[in-house]
């Protein structure tokens, strides 16, 4: 494609729907105009060439002297063979139907002097073979003359007589036709003239009537096979099955236009030519009611009934000339209103294809129309038939819009696949994640079942049992010394911190939601009679964190033995009076987050003493169990504990 | 720091006891004669003496230990919720776990006490319960939030108070309580007084009691407590 028709195109898609439709319309106008001019100009006699030999005249016979004689011979017959004047075209028929038969034309013309250059001779139509015969001597065949006949009765034909035989004065020429005893044979006004005259109205009309048919002959037969291809893919679309019918059955009848000898023995073929147009339009009307979605049983069955009557008529061989006229008649006036519906049902589905569908439709229209008045009028001029022309032209825009229609629904059909592909995937991702959710759940349920199982153990046997040797102990304690001062003595130490280690641990196991601060939380609740008791000011000094799922019981009894050991160590030895209680993040999820606690107290700092050094140490121990470290920084009036570890969160 | 709540304190408030541990309640006895504050009003060993005193007993306080060897404490604070609203409710535990408190205060309680810590706490815990109700506990915070939403009946409607839902304000308190904060630092965060957030806390446990008097099976079933 050129730039310049590149850029076209993007223009021309560039444009709304109905633009394009119009830009379509105006289109097929001018390709309808086209056809017409190509109809006038066809129709018309060309002007002779200027320049052309002045010694050789322009003539168009159209009257010649015709005789039949009985049998079959190759030698022109005499004068005894009752010579009459007839105007051309003139059709005549063979005494018997069985068999061949000739009749023999002659045809008389006057010449000055002999032309120095040879004379051409156009035969515009004749049916079916024949001889040509100048001033008595034979010019040539015009095909075989035994059975199978050619089929000549769309070909034109063009002879060159050259100077030798012809004379000055009165010239003859006889022409023998054969044609079949069923058949009618015909000869049409004869031209003479120069080469340069006529040979390009001959070539012209060769092109037009029997190459460009045989072209478009073979373009249907390609759609029709594809279309068939499809059907063969999608048996229930029967409308792919009906055009491509159609389309075959309009290259089998494109034939008869250029074929010599076609693939049926000559008789059936002339009944086959016959009937194809109803055969044609009943097809057609198959294929339209389809595609307009319509189910009309009754048509299909008397359009069906028509034709095989009519067929039957004819290869019955009663079918009267004259109906066979009316037959088709009554067809075309049905395409008429099939074409109708169709626009109609185009329309609907988009105005480019109704309107390709209506100008297709209408043209085809206008030439059946023509070439069926061509065809009963007998007008025996060098006029071209034209239908052929408009029968591609409407079965090249249906197959466009199926052709079209089939890969929008393929297309279609693999975005629907996409999507539906991206619906079942998004759908499997969700089943598995409630598939996750659910074990999730179920495993916490199993968790919740066992703690619960747990708990109850410890509150209504151990925990009960601790508590009540507590109360016993300090019971003892007080009757052993009335000046008791409430502290509590060794056992009771013993017992109450045993008591406090499996609070602890029952709390590691309460639902904390992995919030970090509900972990510290508890523990401040726990502790805040002792601190209240002790004088100390607790600052909660902390900062919301995102939920850790790192926060298993596990790592929470980790978190709160830790912490609660810093505690222990500002309330026990270090004189504080305040404790603040700080919580952070730092670095990025995924790679590097730590989550950090301080605990910071303004007592006189940690003394080297043994028991806090174990204390130290198994705070350490259990720091680098959860994957961090302790950082410890004491000095008097300031002691930090800083509890760092690894949040093992992923990234957002 | 414990949170003190100024009453008048006119009259006494009389205690029923109501636990199988003989030296328990020996304990709590001693720490109500030492309190001007407390008065002993009855103590039983079993639930059928718990019910007899529910029935005709005159007390203020009750508390009441879950496990008991012929009933469920469970029933009594339900029994005690429903028949004298007027009266408080403190679950004795040992340990304060979200299962047992949770399923005490659906039932009725108000409050509180781990048994060990008793012989300190039981006069200002009493206060606090008379004000508003016991301290909850970070863990119970995030349970109710959980419990509350749960059943919330539209976001749209935040502010909207009923016996199933939590005020704007209230699960505030909650969510604040959830993260470590005391109802003092609460009350200064919210420009509030400590009584108001006291309020809102018995609002939550009343609600919560209500709540759950409304379905039809009792969690504490679900918690394996009956």
């Amino acid at each position: 494609m050129t730039p310049s028709l590149g850029s076209l195109a993007v223009r021309v898609r560039a444009l709304s729907m109905r633009a394009r439709a119009w830009l379509t319309v105006a289109l097929l106008a001018l390709l309808t105009l086209g056809m017409a001019y190509v109809l006038v100009a066809i129709g018309r006699p060309s002007p002779s060439a200027p320049g052309q030999p002045t010694d050789i005249p322009s003539l168009t016979l159209s009257r010649a002297e015709f005789c039949q004689r009985p049998g079959l011979g190759d030698v022109p017959p005499d004068e005894g063979c009752g010579w009459k004047t007839v105007e051309l075209a003139k059709l005549w028929k063979g005494p018997s139907e069985h068999g061949l038969a000739d009749a023999w034309f002659r045809l008389r013309f006057r010449l000055d002097s002999v032309p120095a250059r040879p004379l051409a001779m156009y035969l515009v139509a004749f049916n079916r073979t024949g001889r040509l015969f100048v001033n008595g001597g034979l010019l040539r065949d015009l095909g075989a003359m035994q059975e199978p006949l050619p089929l000549n009765w769309n070909r034109s034909q063009y002879a060159v007589i050259p100077p030798a035989m012809l004379r000055a004065g009165d010239n003859e020429i006889v022409m023998q036709e054969r044609a079949y005893g069923w058949d009618l044979g015909w000869l049409a006004p004869v031209r003479l003239g120069s080469q340069e005259e006529l040979r390009p109205v001959f070539q012209r009309r060769v092109f037009w009537q029997n190459d460009l048919v045989r072209l478009l002959g073979a373009c249907t037969g390609a759609v029709g096979v594809f279309m068939l291809g499809v059907w063969l893919g999608r048996r229930r679309d029967t409308m792919y099955f009906w055009f491509g019918c159609v389309s075959l059955l309009w290259t089998a009848f494109s034939l008869d236009y250029y074929a010599l000898s076609p693939p049926l023995p000559a008789w059936v073929w002339e009944r086959f030519i016959e009937s194809a147009p109803v055969l044609r339009g009943v097809l057609m009307f198959m294929f339209v009611l389809r595609y307009c979605g319509l189910h009309r049983p009754v048509i299909e069955a008397v359009s069906w009934l028509y034709f095989l009557v009519g067929a039957t008529a004819i290869f019955g061989g009663f079918m009267p000339t004259e109906t066979i006229d009316l037959w088709y008649l009554v067809v075309l006036g049905a395409s008429a209103y099939f074409f109708f519906l169709q626009t109609l049902v185009g329309l609907r589905r988009s105005l480019l294809e109704g309107m390709m569908l209506a100008v297709a439709g209408m043209v085809q229209m206008v030439l059946s129309g023509y070439d069926l008045w061509l065809y009963s009028a007998n007008t025996w001029t060098d006029r071209v038939y034209l239908a052929h022309f408009s029968a591609p032209l409407y079965l090249f825009v249906v197959g466009t819009i199926l052709i079209r229609r089939f890969t929008e629904s393929h297309n279609a059909y693999e975005k629907l696949a996409a999507v539906l592909e991206h619906r079942v995937s998004a759908k499997a991702a969700e089943l598995e994640r409630n598939y996750e959710q659910l074990i999730e759940a179920r495993r916490n349920e199993a968790l919740a079942l066992e703690r619960t199982r747990i708990m109850s153990e410890m509150h209504d046997g151990i925990g009960s049992q601790l508590t009540m040797a507590l109360s016993l102990v300090r019971r003892m304690d007080r009757e052993a010394d009335p000046a008791h001062n409430g502290e509590d003595g060794r056992v009771a130490t013993v017992l109450r911190e045993s008591i406090e280690d499996l609070q602890l641990i029952i709390d590691s196991l309460e639902p904390v939601e992995n919030d970090l601060l509900t972990v510290l939380g508890t523990l401040r609740y726990r502790l805040q009679d002792r601190l209240g008791k002790g004088g100390i000011e607790l600052q909660w000094n902390v900062v919301d964190l995102p939920p850790l799922p790192m926060l298993t019981p596990h790592s929470v009894l980790s978190i709160l033995r830790i912490v609660q050991e810093a505690f222990a160590n500002a309330l026990k030895h270090s004189g504080a009076t305040r404790i603040a209680v700080t919580t952070g993040l730092k670095g990025e999820p995924g790679i590097d987050e730590t989550a950090h606690i301080g605990i910071v107290d303004n007592g006189h700092g940690i003394q080297p003493r043994q028991g806090a050094g174990r204390g130290m140490e198994n705070m350490r121990r259990r720091a680098s169990a959860l994957g961090g470290r302790l950082m410890v920084t004491s000095h008097a009036g300031r002691t930090e504990v800083l509890l760092e570890f690894p949040t093992l969160r992923s990234p957002p | 720091m414990p949170e003190t709540v100024e009453l008048p304190q006119e009259t006494p408030t009389r205690i029923l006891v109501v636990d199988d541990d003989d030296a328990f309640r020996e304990t709590v006895c001693a720490a109500i004669a030492r309190d001007d504050a407390l008065v002993l009003a009855g103590q039983v060993s079993n639930a059928e003496g718990a019910r007899e005193a529910i029935a005709h007993g005159e007390f203020d306080v009750a508390l009441i230990d879950l496990g008991l060897p012929d009933g469920n404490g469970i029933d009594l604070i339900r029994e005690i919720a429903s028949t004298r609203p007027e009266t408080d409710v403190m679950v004795v535990t040992v340990f304060g776990d979200e299962a047992h408190v949770l399923a005490s205060i659906e039932a009725g309680a108000t409050g509180y006490l781990l048994k060990r810590s008793l012989n300190d706490t039981l006069g200002a815990t009493v206060r606090e319960l008379r004000a508003g109700g016991s301290p909850i506990s970070p863990v119970i915070a995030r349970q109710l939030l959980h419990r509350f939403k749960k059943d919330a009946p539209a976001p749209s409607q935040p502010a909207v108070i009923d016996d199933g839902g939590l005020s704007e304000r209230e699960r505030e308190v909650l969510l604040f309580i959830a993260k470590g904060f005391t109802v003092g630092e609460i009350a200064n965060m919210l420009h509030l007084s400590a009584h108001t957030v006291a309020t809102h806390v018995k609002h939550i446990y009343r609600k919560l009691a209500v709540h759950s008097r409304t379905e039809a099976v009792f969690e504490a079933g679900r918690m394996g407590l009956l």
